[in-house]
């Protein structure tokens, strides 16, 4: 018993060894972040810039800030761990996925404020990230359900641009669906 | 020898005006290096443009440290009061003056002071901006009839757009934000059109973009409203592309309608029809033989709440299907308590399940059939549809025989265990199943909750005393 036990440590070693490989991310306003290569492959961008050879020194992201970037890679960094944990088929049948404690991270880490949940949803989609684009917009399209098209306005601060005559064109052309 | 003398001229006036242009640009260069202002484009007159620029220089330096856009974007409209302005239209937010269209635009630092008109020029600045203390690219041109709201006038600094939030958020309306068009893919039909209706460019971005018309969700509020008509209309939008269609519940949709929307778009490879009830199974049937007839698109198919099908109808849809997968794959088994999660239902189907319902091992008629996730069945085939082999709702286990059935307020089945873990009405002790959760009647002033029927009975009637 007591052998089994010690290979075990041994190799759990041997894995913290092999991925010391570590890039930095530098954000537009100039903060570096020294991360994983494997946490940083998260983003095809970025993995892409790595491929090709051009990340030397550190990697620009001039349209994301410092407060966007920590959160983009506290999630890469939790998914990453979660998808070496779990088997290969995420998605086994017998996880009910409201007992799946990675959505419940998920839940907790999109409450934020409006504005920074918007720049997530860019900076996702520069960084070309699937997982959190998804997630993010699929945040923003639940608060956006059932909602008239004031209503909507309302909640995210837009205003009106529509002509009268425009404006009554567009809701004759959709009444079916909101009568 | 004329022409030459005129040749002469020419090139003379030709060579003083280049030099004045020079001289110009030179000035304006000097000009702008003074005050430290880069233009990154402008229609304005040269004049014009000086005088915002030292306007706003003079603001700039007066102000403490902090950089306040409003107070500098009123300042800008003050000096640039002298313009004389006729009525702005819409669409080109810019205005006539003196009968020459000029469009003026600063950016700003907040968001919220974007004009639709600018977006482009948004995603144009978006890259890295130069650290200069100010950077004046547009005005937008205010309509002095109409009040301050109109007014746009905006400055933008050195930061990058994105950093908004570290400011105070003025909560102004203005245009949508560039997130909200990435979002549009996300939603379903009927949030798709309100957002249309929002603004005009989101109604130019929901209506011009293929790609959020190739996979159409309609749930409630739309499904009972959805004529044939309609849908043609909204299917034709994809231009014969369409991916997945998801019609949940559209009981108006008749089988014409929907074999002629098919034969437009014959690449879909999901589609979803669960209680359709204005279908018929050969209707189905009509539909699938079309789809597999030429690529063999379609992968998924969801027929549950069709009324009539029976079985040699499913074996030939079944036979649809093995003609597109030759190999024999046992498909996942379907699991009772899962059929209500968005997964199931229409967002990522399950990609194992090719068709929703089957024929029941135990009444042999066709319906949707679950697999048991208690341990013990998994052995033995307790497999059946849910009219032969009552389950639970919360966890999706076979209700033994033995063990008596727990009363809930939705009247749903429950296991002892589940029933055991789910709140109480505080009234009559009957839980409500997470599906119907929303049910329970939150009083004030004391926790837990009641259920319908024993608020219609003691708390409506009783009133006062409640809230």
């Amino acid at each position: 018993m007591a052998s089994s036990s010690t290979s075990v440590v041994v190799s759990n070693k041997e894995k913290e060894n092999k991925n010391t490989k570590k890039v930095t991310l530098k954000s537009s306003d100039g903060e570096s972040f020294e991360v994983d290569e494997s946490v940083a492959m998260e983003s095809q961008t970025i993995k892409h810039i790595i491929e090709d050879g051009c990340a030397n020194n550190e990697i620009p992201l001039p349209n994301v800030t410092s407060g966007i970037l920590s959160r983009v890679i506290e999630y890469c960094k939790k998914h990453k761990e979660a998808a070496g944990e779990s088997e290969p088929s995420v998605t086994s049948y017998t996880s009910n996925s409201t007992t799946n404690p990675l959505t419940e991270w998920d839940t907790e880490f999109v409450k934020v404020d409006q504005n920074t949940l918007f720049d997530l949803i860019l900076a996702a989609n520069y960084l070309d990230i699937k997982g959190l684009l998804d997630l993010t917009c699929k945040t923003v399209a639940d608060m956006m359900k059932g909602k008239t098209p004031q209503e909507i306005r309302e909640t995210f601060h837009i205003k009106n641009d529509y002509t009268p005559e425009e404006e009554a064109e567009v809701r004759k052309e959709n009444q079916w669906a909101f009568e | 020898m004329e022409g030459s003398a005129e040749e002469e001229l020419e090139r003379r006036s030709k060579f003083l005006s280049s030099l004045i242009q020079k001289k110009k640009a030179i000035e304006q260069e000097d000009q702008h290096d003074y005050l430290n202002v880069r233009v990154r484009a402008s229609d304005m007159p040269l004049a014009l443009q000086n005088r915002a620029f030292r306007c706003a220089r003079d603001h700039l330096d007066s102000m403490p440290s902090k950089l306040d856009s409003k107070r500098l974007a009123l300042a800008l409209k003050k000096a640039m009061e002298f313009v004389h302005v006729k009525k702005a239209t819409r669409e080109r937010g810019c205005a006539a003056i003196d009968g020459k269209r000029e469009v003026i635009k600063v950016l700003s630092f907040y968001k919220a002071y974007v004009t639709p008109l600018s977006h482009s020029y948004f995603e144009f600045l978006l890259p890295i901006l130069k650290p200069t203390d100010m950077e004046i690219s547009h005005v937008v041109e205010d309509n002095r009839n109409e009040d301050m709201q109109d007014s746009q006038t905006l400055l933008s600094s050195k930061s990058c757009v994105s950093s908004q939030n570290e400011y105070t958020q003025e909560v102004e309306p203005g245009p949508p934000h560039e997130s909200l068009f990435l979002v549009l893919a996300y939603l379903p039909l009927f949030e798709l059109l309100a957002m249309s209706e929002v603004c005009m460019s989101l109604r130019d971005a929901v209506h011009n973009d293929v790609l959020l018309w190739l996979n159409i969700i309609v749930e409630r509020p739309l499904s009972s409203r959805l004529s044939d008509g309609i849908l043609m209309k909204i299917t034709s939008k994809a231009s014969g592309r369409l991916k997945t269609l998801v019609l949940i519940n559209c009981e108006k949709i008749t089988d014409d309608g929907l074999q002629l929307v098919i034969r437009k778009n014959p690449h879909i490879n999901k589609l979803f029809l669960p209680e359709c009830t204005g279908l018929t199974p050969e209707g189905v049937i009509r539909a699938v033989k079309t789809l597999s007839e030429n690529h063999h698109g379609l992968e998924s198919l969801r027929i549950h709440g069709i009324y009539n099908i029976k079985k040699d109808h499913f074996d030939t849809i079944r036979s649809y299907f093995q003609m597109k997968l030759p190999q024999h794959q046992r498909q996942q088994p379907i699991l009772f308590h899962h059929r209500n999660s968005p997964k199931f239902r229409n967002e990522e189907s399950n990609p194992m399940i090719d068709i929703d319902v089957d024929i029941c091992p135990k009444c042999n008629n066709v319906s949707m059939v679950y697999d048991c996730p208690r341990e013990t069945c998994k052995k033995k085939s307790c497999k059946a549809c849910n009219l032969c082999i009552p389950r639970c709702e919360e966890c999706g286990e076979c209700i033994i025989e033995s063990e008596e059935l727990e009363a809930t307020a939705c009247g749903d089945n429950l296991c002892s265990n589940c029933w055991l873990q789910l709140p109480k009405c505080n009234f009559c002790n009957q839980p409500y199943c997470k599906l119907h959760i929303n049910h329970q009647h939150r009083l004030s002033g004391s926790t837990g909750f009641v259920c319908d029927a024993c608020h219609v009975k003691f708390v409506a009637t009783l009133g006062a005393c409640y809230c």
